[in-house]
């Protein structure tokens, strides 16, 4: 069964293996109003993005096991139902190259770490908002 | 075998001279007590418990790796365990994960226990600190 995407979806998909930034990212939707979906690496979000649709935003750590943040958004940005859908990248890499990359593949905003608790705030609520 | 001990003193201390020096900033990590603005501070206690766990399950998992010489995995690890702990306030750690993750891979096969043995004992600095912290925030 496919999930269409509502557009007054409260839900937030976040994908990081880190369970420090996976956590805090959590608590920081919640706080903001939204519902996050929470899981620890690419394939499983790759899997829900497969057959649910129905997310605000979209926050995805660059490396992670399996499928990489920015193959998901790659994938976002082919399917029609997931086109509207913001995605946030977030890396250790302070290479400009790859938020190039990031951009050229269809991300909406680049987050580089470590961040700190405004920046972190800010660039969630441009995606949010 | 001794110029190759200089050689590689030299590459890394270059790399640790890139980062900071601090062993916990706790500026870094004050600021997300700042985000719990509902006046509960379980945020920043929730943080800290998961990193030392995290941080702890991680030395293991990278010793194991290193024993396995598997280096991607290793590299994967001190990948992960460097952006938790920068955001964190955790410079030092971050600061030896970097190195594990930069080293050209000739010069990490050399290095990488002397490199885990140095992220142990930064690990070990760094933990009373953030106890502390946690202590203080559930006063």
């Amino acid at each position: 069964m496919t999930i269409q995407r509502n557009k007054t979806s409260n839900r937030i998909l976040i994908a990081d293996d880190d369970p420090v930034i996976r956590h805090l990212l959590t608590s920081l939707v919640t706080k903001e109003g939204f519902t996050p979906v929470a899981v620890s690496d690419g394939r499983d979000a790759y899997r829900i993005l497969r057959n649910d649709s129905d997310f605000r935003a979209a926050i995805f750590d660059m490396m992670m096991p399996h499928l990489e943040g920015l193959d998901i958004v790659k994938y976002m940005r082919t399917e029609k139902r997931l086109l509207r859908i913001p995605a946030m990248m977030i890396t250790s890499e302070q290479d400009l190259k790859v938020m190039v990359e990031s951009f050229a593949a269809g991300a909406t905003l680049f987050l580089p770490k470590p961040f700190t608790a405004e920046r972190l705030l800010t660039s969630l609520r441009m995606l949010l908002n | 075998m001794w110029s190759e001990q200089i050689k590689t003193e030299t590459i890394s201390d270059s790399l640790f001279s890139l980062l900071p020096a601090e062993t916990l900033d706790l500026n870094v990590l004050r600021q997300f007590e700042e985000l719990a603005s509902d006046g509960s501070q379980d945020l920043l206690i929730e943080l800290i418990d998961l990193y030392l766990t995290d941080a702890q399950e991680r030395l293991y998992l990278m010793h194991s790796a290193l024993a396995g010489q598997d280096y991607a995995l290793l590299r994967s690890h001190a990948h992960c365990l460097r952006g938790s702990s920068g955001t964190l306030g955790a410079m030092q750690v971050a600061r030896v994960c970097g190195a594990i993750e930069h080293l050209p891979l000739s010069q990490l096969v050399l290095e990488a226990a002397q490199l885990l043995d140095s992220l142990a004992e930064e690990f070990s600095r760094v933990r009373p600190g953030l106890l502390d912290e946690q202590r203080r925030l559930t006063k």
